[in-house]
């Protein structure tokens, strides 16, 4: 229900923005925004998983430096495009697995835990880096980024192709169903033979290696991986999530409202640079534009919950 | 001359489940009228009406022949109603004083005006005949201070009614003689009060009248006096025992579960029982004896020593999941927190133990979900409008049935119930019991955890006494009396203690003054 009610909110935005703009409903415009947002709506995805158990990962933005560095240094010193992509994504995973061990073995708050690796992989990324970007101009690596097939770039295709599987691991198997059953109450999920320790590892190592993904593709869009990459990404893929209707509370949600939520914030994006808004201007109309989404959500679902209670 | 307090008519439903119907009382000042009832008669639903919690569907309240709407707590306590709750409500580390004025602080251009505060605190004490520091820290008082000082808070100064839920529950005996002085001086000030109890004892120490109701109807409003403790009890239950626990016998000699020197220690110290094939096992022992730890235990969430074999094979129950797959389900004490996940779906909820069977080739399939689901809902009478609604709008009765109905569905060959049928209503009681039956016809082990006692006895082929962490006694169903239980569940020769710390510790142990 609460996806219907956000794509509805797409469909408006994009109507007014056409309205507002003639060089907004084209074909390479609406490509630009698409692949300028595939990257935190990769992260933004395994954010929803993380989400849906009521925890939450402030690492992926340091893990796409992190990950990209590492991963370009792999493949320019062994010289192949294979070892670099692997390596990055090994390092995603590792951080991911690292918070998901911590936050079951410890039984610590996953935001502290997360914010620990997100300090310390942006500084594990500068001690690598000594603050330089890492230069990675291999001519294969490109497509990555840069190719596209069939008209589509291919970080899009990429985007779609997590979309779908996200979306299959969340409603059609075992581990999905877990992670709702945690999310709304660990202890019945325990109670009902969850294995809720595994499961909270695979969800971390999964946003983990999404974000690997994200800095992978980052790092070939650019032939370099940047030391501050990926800064604040984790906010704009909380953003995505909370606006896709999944509930910070754990328990509800899912990964098609997500992908509308990072399109609705990539759309205002594009459309203040249409308009010429000044730069300054955005994230505080980005932020107006949350904040009345939210709300109006938060009714609506207030006033489905009562009709529901009525029904039964 | 109008009514003091008049309740004409009273009506409330939640979710479609009639809570009240139709009560109508009154009260006097002066007066204190006690309200009795079994657990999910409506007591509590009624008093927080009376205090604006909750609005009634239909019906009115009057005060001195007004009519009063009550749309929040605060409407009510403006026309003079005070409450107090079993639970307590104290912030601990605030003062008496602060505590008294939570909310309503008094204040001189926005500060907050202390020296009022404390000399106001004095006052309501000193009327209350209290001698309490207001200055002290509500953490440092004992428990029968705190209760006063919730009194305090609830007898502002315009209070004309004070409603009392339980307000022993926590309180020792001389704790309880305090309360009932101040009861007294509440009185002869013109108090009216309106006194929830299930301990008969007191009831008859303090009523002036007595009001029984049962399932959410008025049955009858008399003066103490012309009471007797056996006809309320009647009254109260308004069925026999037997009708209610239609127990068949299934039990076989085969050993399903066997426990041999459980000991988790500092819970559990050396239990050692067997379960067979088809038999309901009872578990029956007062509040803290262990019982719910043991439970605990059987389903892998306590570390212990000792040897636990299903159907002779050791099993390591080092957690739940071992636990189940060692053939045991556990229906938990409590069904909200632990029963269920209560924002997922009955369908979903269903299959979360039983994967397995709904996923073909790798994914889960919506119809083999939908299937199960079916049948547990029909196995069990279910009253579920909409399967893919979250559960927690459904009835409490019909929670528990879905808890039950995963596991059967599971074909767990061992159940443990911890308390199944708290709260619940007579009809769901009744499609729980006749499950039970089933399960034990089917070959199945039954451990029947319950504070219930009519329960434990009605429904159980033996019964085992908890007492400290142990097992003090086996009993045979037809041997097992409520009194010897009792005995053995207190311990030894304090039988003088029984009719009122007995039920002073579990409230639904009432039934002990049945047959004493």
């Amino acid at each position: 229900m609460r996806q219907y009610r956000i794509l509805l909110v797409l469909l408006l935005e994009i109507l007014i923005v056409s309205l507002i703009s003639d060089a907004f409903f084209t074909m390479t415009n609406l490509m630009t925004v698409v692949r300028q947002v595939s990257m935190t709506a990769i992260i933004a995805a395994g954010m929803t998983v993380v989400i849906i158990t009521a925890g939450i990962d402030l690492s992926v933005g340091s893990i796409v430096a992190l990950a990209g560095a590492v991963g370009a240094g792999f493949m320019v010193s062994t010289d192949s495009v294979a070892v670099g992509i692997l390596v990055t994504l090994a390092v995603g995973a590792s951080i991911g697995l690292i918070n998901g061990v911590l936050i079951t073995t410890q039984a610590l708050p996953p935001f502290i835990v997360t914010l620990a690796t997100m300090v310390g992989a942006r500084g594990l990324t500068l001690v690598y880096t000594q603050g330089n970007p890492v230069i990675a101009r291999v001519e294969e690596f490109r497509t990555i980024g840069g190719g596209s097939l069939l008209g589509i770039p291919v970080p899009i295709l990429i985007m779609i192709g997590v979309f779908i599987l996200v979306h299959i691991f969340l409603s059609r198997t075992r581990f999905g169903r877990y992670v709702y059953a945690i999310g709304g109450s660990e202890e019945a999920a325990r109670l009902s033979g969850v294995p809720c320790e595994r499961v909270k590892v695979l969800v971390y190592t999964i946003s983990g290696l999404l974000a690997g993904l994200a800095g992978l593709v980052l790092t070939s869009r650019l032939a370099s991986a940047q030391p501050t990459a990926g800064s604040g990404w984790e906010l704009d893929a909380i953003a995505a999530v909370i606006l896709g209707g999944t509930s910070l509370m754990g328990g509800s949600g899912g990964v098609l409202g997500t992908l509308i939520g990072a399109l609705i914030l990539g759309i205002i994006s594009n459309a203040l640079n249409l308009m010429n808004v000044s730069p300054f201007y955005q994230d505080v109309v980005k932020a107006l534009i949350i904040i009345v989404a939210v709300v109006t959500d938060s009714r609506l679902s207030k006033m489905a919950a009562q009709r529901a209670m009525r029904r039964q | 001359m109008a009514e003091f307090l008049k309740v004409d008519g009273v009506s409330k439903s939640f979710y479609g489940n009639p809570v009240l119907h139709d009560v109508s009382f009154t009260l006097d000042p002066g007066e204190v009228l006690a309200i009795v009832g079994e657990n999910g008669a409506g007591k509590s639903t009624l008093m927080k009406i009376l205090a604006g919690v909750y609005q009634p569907d239909a019906g009115s309240i009057l005060m001195d022949g007004q009519r009063c709407h009550f749309s929040n707590t605060r409407d009510a306590r403006n026309a003079g109603v005070g409450i107090i709750y079993q639970e307590f409500s104290l912030i601990p580390q605030l003062s008496v004083a602060e505590n008294i004025y939570l909310g309503q602080e008094p204040n001189r251009l926005g500060w907050v005006n202390w020296n009022a505060m404390y000399k106001g605190a004095s006052e309501v004490m000193s009327r209350m005949g209290l001698a309490m520091d207001p200055r002290k820290a509500c953490q440092e008082l004992t428990v029968g201070e705190q209760q006063m000082v919730e009194i305090a808070r609830a007898a502002s100064a315009s209070a004309r009614i004070m409603i009392m839920d339980e307000p022993t529950a926590a309180l020792n005996d001389k704790e309880t003689r305090a309360l009932f002085e101040l009861i007294r001086r509440m009185k002869s000030q013109g108090m009216g009060i309106l006194y929830i109890s299930h301990r008969l004892d007191e009831i008859f120490q303090i009523a002036d009248r007595i009001m029984v109701i049962r399932d959410g109807r008025m049955i009858i409003t008399r003066p103490a006096v012309e009471l007797s403790r056996d006809e309320i009890i009647s009254y109260m239950v308004g069925r026999e025992i037997s009708d209610m626990y239609p127990r068949e016998n299934h039990s076989t000699d085969k050993v399903l579960l066997r426990v041999e020197h459980l000991t988790v220690p500092g819970l559990l110290e050396d239990i050692s029982f067997a379960l067979h094939a088809g038999e309901v096992l009872g578990i029956a022992g007062l509040m803290g004896c262990g019982k719910k730890e043991l439970a605990d235990t059987l389903f892998g969430r306590h570390a212990y020593r000792g040897t636990v074999y299903v159907a002779d094979e050791p099993v390591k129950l080092s957690n739940p999941v071992a636990a189940i797959e060692g053939g045991i389900g556990l229906v938990p004490e409590d069904r909200k927190a632990e029963g269920l996940v209560t924002g997922l779906s009955t369908r979903e909820n269903v299959s979360l133990p039983n994967m397995d069977r709904v996923i073909q080739l790798g994914l889960v399939s919506r119809r083999a979900e939908n299937d199960l689901a079916n049948s547990v809902v029909d196995l069990l009478r279910v009253r579920v409008l909409d399967q893919e609604a979250p559960v927690r709008y459904l009835s409490g009765g019909n929670q528990q049935k879905l808890v039950l109905g995963k596991w059967v569905k599971r074909g767990s060959p061992i159940l443990v119930l911890s308390e199944p049928t708290r709260g619940i209503d007579v009809g769901a009681r009744t499609e729980i019991y006749r499950l039970l039956n089933d399960l034990t016809a089917s070959g199945k082990g039954v451990l029947l955890i319950s504070s219930d006692l009519p329960e434990v006895l009605g429904m159980s082929d033996r019964v085992l006494v908890m007492r400290d962490g142990r097992v003090v006694t086996e009993l045979q169903a037809g041997e097992a009396g409520q009194e010897k239980v009792m005995q053995y569940a207190i311990g030894g020769n304090e039988k003088c203690l029984l009719s009122s710390r007995f039920c002073a510790s579990t409230g639904s142990y009432w039934f002990c003054f049945w047959r004493s």
